[in-house]
């Protein structure tokens, strides 16, 4: 349905749920796999928005159980660190 | 379209290697096969910037490579540009101390020598072309307008999707369990699904490559090296030109300046996408396959990066990553058949030049396997270099 393809998933990057389909569809069967291919996860909250989302599809699509699709890696930071802060050596 | 499981040439590994040579050896008409045990640039190509310079490459057979690798990727640029994020913006090495511009003074003219157009600037031209760089914490800079940027996952995207267009079967989350060698030379691969046959086969295994090297008894001297990478949240435009520190170049010929000068084999690196993010880094260590990041190396990372751009200071990194270079101990990537078995090609070892060197690495082994000769010989390539 039309109106579904186009529903945007990852909302800080824009990319709608047709781009996160066609990346499945080219072999992405990861939460990097996708964003690799749309950049959905890469934007300021980091995935943290959408990451259950394209999960979801990526399961959907490849038939794997949801907790079966990869999480991206978690990395540092947990949220974001000022530059400055980050040089001061506060850990 | 049904999957023979024969082919021409079999290619191993789907990082940006791998991705050049599927794509110069189906615009040669080649049958390919790629085999990639993950996704399309999953380990160093997927963790890397996509610096394509010249004024960080070795003078001699190492800057022929770049020279080679920059014109190809011009041209590239100019049927992908419309899929593959890159610029122009030129490369600036910053020079911090009176000591270091003697150094780089001898650098640019022995360049400038190999016909590469570089040169040194002074503080004021170097604030003028940067506005945003400290200048009391330098004493000038090298520039070269030749230097570019690409998007590396970009690229690799668009290599594998040229090559699959041109007719190469593209094959992820497929693993390499063995090599078939009969009579001395090879004859295809053992998959963890299915066998394929092929005459040739191409090792563009990255940092698995020395794997790859072992089921046919061969040791390929690579060996992981860590980088380690900070980006910011899009912020507005501030760094023009992208920068290194010009230590960066210093310890390349002498590591152990490495360790006395800063932590975790960190230099400074800036540069700022198109969307608006700062890119710092990276880090240099030793760590096998460890892809983590460290405290240590990010804060050195930001420490750097706001001595010589302040301004930085308040924007906030959104997200540290880390990739594994596949390191060879002196610089120059390792292209070319092996002794003892035909038909068995390595395209591994690029260190941090991976990018930058993946058009002229494509195109060697497309000719090596049209034509058997290449455009540039490939002797400083071998990998029989190695042996002692």
């Amino acid at each position: 349905m039309d109106a579904d393809e186009e529903m945007i998933v990852c909302r800080c990057e824009e990319v709608a749920r047709s781009e996160i389909l066609k990346a499945i569809e080219e072999g992405a069967r990861t939460l990097d796999g996708v964003k690799r291919r749309t950049r959905a996860g890469m934007g300021l909250c980091q995935g943290r928005t959408c990451r259950r989302i394209v999960s979801r599809i990526i399961a959907t699509e490849t038939q794997q159980p949801i907790g079966e699709v990869m999480p991206s890696t978690f990395r540092p930071p947990v949220r974001p660190i000022a530059i400055g802060v980050l040089a001061n050596e506060k850990e | 379209m049904r999957k023979s499981n024969h082919t021409e040439a079999i290619i191993i590994g789907g990082g940006v290697i791998g991705a050049a040579s599927a794509y110069y050896l189906s615009k040669a008409g080649v049958p390919v096969v790629l085999v990639e045990k993950e996704d399309v640039a999953s380990q160093t190509s997927g963790a890397c910037n996509g610096y394509i310079w010249l004024g960080t490459k070795k003078a001699g057979f190492h800057l022929k490579l770049g020279k080679a690798g920059l014109e190809l990727m011009r041209g590239l640029m100019e049927e992908m540009g419309d899929e593959v994020e890159h610029d122009f913006s030129g490369e600036m090495l910053l020079i911090e101390t009176e000591d270091d511009l003697e150094g780089m003074q001898e650098f640019v003219t022995k360049r400038r020598e190999a016909g590469v157009d570089i040169r040194i600037l002074t503080r004021d031209e170097t604030k003028k072309m940067q506005p945003a760089v400290a200048e009391e914490n330098i004493v000038g800079a090298t520039y070269s307008p030749l230097g570019m940027q690409v998007n590396p996952i970009d690229l690799v995207l668009s290599y594998m999707r040229r090559a699959a267009k041109m007719g190469a079967d593209i094959r992820l989350h497929t693993r390499v369990i063995g090599i078939r060698v009969e009579s001395g030379r090879v004859t295809g691969v053992q998959t963890d699904q299915g066998d394929i046959s092929a005459p040739w086969v191409v090792n563009s295994g990255g940092i698995y490559a020395p794997d790859i090297g072992r089921m046919l008894g061969i040791e390929i001297p690579i060996t992981p090296q860590r980088g380690q990478l900070l980006v910011t949240e899009p912020v507005p435009p501030l760094i023009r030109i992208p920068t290194i520190e010009s230590k960066y170049l210093l310890v390349k010929r002498n590591p152990d300046l490495l360790k006395q000068t800063t932590r975790s084999g960190v230099t400074c690196g800036i540069w700022q996408s198109a969307n608006g993010n700062i890119y710092l880094g990276s880090s240099k260590e030793f760590v096998g396959y460890n892809r983590g990041n460290t405290f240590e190396a990010m804060a050195t990372s930001a420490q750097k990066a706001i001595h010589f751009y302040p301004q930085l200071s308040r924007f906030h990194i959104i997200r540290a990553y880390a990739g594994l270079r596949p390191y060879v101990e002196d610089g120059i990537p390792i292209v070319g058949p092996v002794d003892g078995i035909d038909g068995f090609l390595v395209a591994a070892g690029h260190g941090g030049d991976g990018i930058a060197l993946s058009p002229i690495t494509g195109r060697l082994i497309s000719e090596f396997i049209v034509n058997g000769k290449t455009s540039i010989p490939m002797e400083e390539l071998a990998l029989s270099r190695f042996r002692s």
